[in-house]
């Protein structure tokens, strides 16, 4: 991977995974910073022609490794939280919240893995049933592993943990990773599926529909449970389209080896949807949902048929205790 | 629109030439010298002229958000040899403490640190030195996206050598020897900047001002209707006239045009 400039805060300069990832990146400028906010954080900030030149910063976070997920978001277990190990990912989806969340789109890697793994350790003690932890919220758990590590350190612990699961999304093929370990029952790969035209339109950067699914039936056949996540499942009012969609996903793959599958609909919070809306003016998804947000127009009631349609569609392939709906 | 903030009359005259730039005798409280793409002002030395010089530029002439700014001029280096161009990746202001992180495009240029002073340093270092640099951009920054200021430094003088400052044509010679680089690095940043921009956004200003300037909408009703025009806009490829009818209130134009964009 080629990148002009690699920020690093001088607190992580000698860490380890910053000098693994320094040696895995081609690089021009490696500017030493004291807080990843003087680069990431500030106000006037163009998102779009970052996306195009982004940067990588490495950093320390210090505190807040897990959130409490949102209370509906759910794969079965009690106990729900996320945390993010990066900020910003390697795809350009137009309706991703990312660009409405962050002033920045460089990519911001916290290398003190060690310290999230301590805070999860911490969080399933506390807990006497079941904790799920969700990676891959603000960046895609699996696309830059080969410079991250992440999940090379992470997974390799995380299986030893009783009463802990970790769901790993993800757009990408690049699932050596994966196939690196023996498949563990704690561990759930989970894929964001669309489809294949809403791919095209909206999910700039991302492998094919079928692409993802060979990954998934590769990783299906090694042994691996894996999560398919139709969310947020974009809508484009044509019915056949989503019902011939989910024909073809339920039949290429095994059915027995989804751990979970969720459905949701787009929805976004305000003020990032504004923030959005100025940046990406010419694309109709985001400027349909913005000018709905200005006209008061309810968002749910509209999308309710279509969820309607979607469970009925998803429920002649899988049980119904399999499937979440966000 | 580019324009260049420069610290004295003599490193400017060069990129005058070489941009067939006029003076433009409206402006009186700065030189400013322009055309049709570019535009040059003439800052005096020092931080605060510098970000004197880009308030003026930003609330006395008609600026838009995807202005490219650059302070281009001279400044010394500890070994960098006399002639080699910059862009500044990390800059210092020595009276401060502050630091800014400009940001750094995939352009084919070598890039350094920098120490703006309030005074001629002598002492070199191995980062750049300038008087301005950190002026400009904590002021320009206040107004538009960092992806769009540029800090662009010349080395001058260094540990064993200088050129002399008071010789105008030494200084031109100097600056006129990146003829070529200057040209290819503006060309690059026209093109940052029409990339930047939506290709149709002047055009349905313009149509969108038409059709909303035909009838009495409050505020917060010529936002929604703003809103659902662009939408039209994006769908149809199109803003007719007729699109409204003026014989009804806004309500109603409101009501049909969601109705027809099925929202």
């Amino acid at each position: 991977m080629k990148i002009k400039n690699i920020y690093v805060e001088k607190q992580v300069e000698n860490h380890t995974n910053t000098l693994k990832i320094l040696n895995k990146i081609k690089f021009e400028n490696l500017i030493t910073c004291n807080h990843y906010s003087e680069i990431f954080n500030s106000n006037n900030q163009n998102f779009r022609v970052q996306k195009n030149h982004p940067s990588i910063i490495l950093a320390k976070k210090i505190n807040n490794f897990i959130f409490e997920a949102p209370k509906n978001f759910s794969i079965g277990f009690e106990n729900n939280f996320y945390f993010s190990h990066m900020l910003n990912c390697v795809y350009d989806c137009k309706y991703c919240y990312l660009q409405g969340m962050l002033n920045s789109a460089n990519y911001l890697i916290f290398v003190n893995y060690e310290d999230f793994f301590y805070s999860i350790k911490k969080k399933i003690k506390e807990n006497v049933k079941s904790t799920c932890f969700f990676s891959g919220y603000d960046c895609d758990s699996l696309a830059l592993e080969n410079i991250t590590n992440f999940l090379d350190s992470f997974i390799s612990k995380f299986q030893y943990l009783k009463k802990g699961f970790l769901e790993i999304r993800s757009k990408s093929i690049n699932i050596n990773i994966l196939k690196k370990f023996q498949p563990s029952p704690n561990i759930i790969p989970a894929f964001s599926l669309n489809p294949e035209s809403i791919i095209r339109e909206y999910e700039d950067k991302t492998p094919s529909l079928k692409a993802r699914l060979d990954a998934i039936k590769n990783l299906q056949e090694l042994g691996w449970n894996i999560g398919l996540r139709f969310d947020p499942l974009i809508w484009n009012n044509k019915k056949r389209n989503y019902e011939d969609f989910f024909s073809f996903v339920f039949n290429f793959l095994n059915v027995q080896k989804l751990h979970s599958v969720t459905l949701g609909s787009f929805r976004m919070p305000s003020k990032y949807l504004k923030k959005i809306a100025k940046i990406r003016p010419d694309n109709y998804l985001i400027q349909k949902e913005n000018t709905k947000r200005l006209l008061e127009i309810k968002t749910e009631d509209l999308n309710k048929e279509a969820k309607k349609f979607c469970e009925s569609q998803i429920l002649k392939y899988l049980p119904k205790q399999k499937l979440f709906l966000n | 629109m580019i324009r260049f903030i420069v610290a004295t009359f003599a490193e400017a005259k060069p990129i005058i030439d070489l941009f067939d730039l006029k003076k433009n005798h409206k402006y009186k409280e700065f030189s400013v010298y322009d055309s049709n793409e570019i535009t040059l002002t003439v800052s005096k030395i020092g931080r605060i002229n510098s970000a004197l010089a880009v308030a003026y530029n930003f609330f006395g002439m008609c600026n838009q958000e995807s202005d490219i700014w650059i302070n281009f001029g001279l400044c010394g280096h500890k070994t960098q040899k006399i002639g080699k161009i910059f862009l500044v990746k990390k800059l210092y202001d020595n009276s401060s403490n502050k630091v800014f992180f400009p940001f750094v495009h995939d352009f084919k240029v070598n890039s350094l640190d920098c120490i703006t002073a309030d005074k001629k340093n002598f002492n070199y270092q191995r980062e750049l030195f300038d008087m301005e640099a950190s002026g400009f951009f904590e002021s320009v920054t206040k107004f538009v996206s960092k992806e769009f200021v540029f800090i662009l430094k010349l080395v001058s003088d260094n540990e064993k050598e200088s050129i002399d400052f008071s010789s105008k044509e030494e200084v031109y010679n100097l600056i006129i020897k990146q003829r070529t680089f200057l040209k290819a690095f503006c060309k690059n940043l026209k093109n940052l900047a029409k990339k930047s921009s939506y290709k149709y956004q002047e055009d349905f200003k313009k149509k969108s001002n038409n059709i909303l300037e035909k009838l009495n909408f409050t505020y917060t009703q010529k936002i929604q209707m703003k809103s659902l025009l662009k939408l039209y806009f994006l769908k149809e490829k199109k803003l007719d006239d007729n699109l409204i009818n003026t014989s009804k209130s806004c309500e109603y134009n409101i009501r049909q045009l969601k109705k027809q964009l099925s929202l």
